[in-house]
């Protein structure tokens, strides 16, 4: 398999993970936000027939703490994990841990260009434990809202621990 | 002619492309004085646990891998992967 970043060149047709929202997304937005500079889709493929195994979005964003109580700032510099998905055919094959370990790299790197403090992540609330206990890739829970649940990889301490 | 169903689903579909939306952040996350608490508590404290510490060198390991193999893995090798 090959990590790329999506372009129109890639089959989108026949992935499919079993979830309507990330699957539309992946066929529908993906590229015109790559091209828009909207959002970053990496996307994992099979050399031989180019088949997309799974893939993940990247985007800049804020967090808008309402006042500057914090650091004396009102928004806090954030990535978004946006969108993030593994076809169903692939399951059960570490891909998925895989994808965030690469997305938080990813984002430690442009962090040193680029401010950025926490890597969040929405997650339906069954998936929360998989996130912070299953895979505990450096999560901690932030909220809880209605149907989901929002994480955050603090990269400063990600980059403390490299030290 | 488009069909009442047919426009309804069309109507549905232009709903779902303006939802080019990863997070509800539209709306603001932070909503209590609990929240900002939180926030707080996650970039104030700089422990790290010894999960968290092996996480980001697995992280940072495998990325180097990934780098030397020319962005090439093999399903295989993500699968025997260590979880951490």
């Amino acid at each position: 398999m090959l990590l790329k970043i999506i372009d129109k060149s890639d089959k989108i047709d026949d992935f499919d993970c079993g979830d309507d929202d990330i699957n539309y997304f992946l066929k529908n937005l993906a590229i015109p936000n790559q091209y828009r500079k909207l959002s970053n889709t990496y996307i994992f493929y099979l050399e031989e027939n180019k088949r997309i195994v799974a893939y993940f979005s990247l985007l800049a964003s804020q967090l808008n703490t309402g006042d500057a109580r914090l650091y004396g700032i009102d928004r806090i510099p954030i990535v978004l994990l946006g969108r993030m998905g593994v076809d169903k055919n692939f399951r059960g094959n570490n891909i998925g841990c895989t994808m965030i370990k690469i997305a938080v790299k990813k984002t430690l790197e442009a962090s040193k260009l680029i401010a950025c403090r926490l890597l969040l992540v929405e997650t339906s609330l069954d998936m929360k434990s998989y996130y912070l206990d299953k895979i505990n890739l450096g999560f901690e829970w932030f909220k809880d809202r209605k149907t989901f649940s929002i994480l955050a990889i603090d990269l400063l301490k990600y980059e403390n621990s490299l030290k | 002619m488009t069909s009442i169903n047919g426009k309804k689903k069309s109507e549905k579909e232009k709903e779902k492309l303006k939802e080019n939306l990863f997070f509800h952040l539209d709306e603001d996350l932070i909503e209590t004085e609990d929240d900002i608490n939180r926030l707080r508590e996650i970039l104030e404290n700089e422990e790290i646990s010894d999960k968290a510490k092996d996480a980001f060198r697995s992280a940072n390991e495998f990325y180097a891998k990934l780098i030397r193999n020319d962005f090439s893995i093999s399903l295989e090798e993500i699968a025997s992967e260590k979880k951490p």
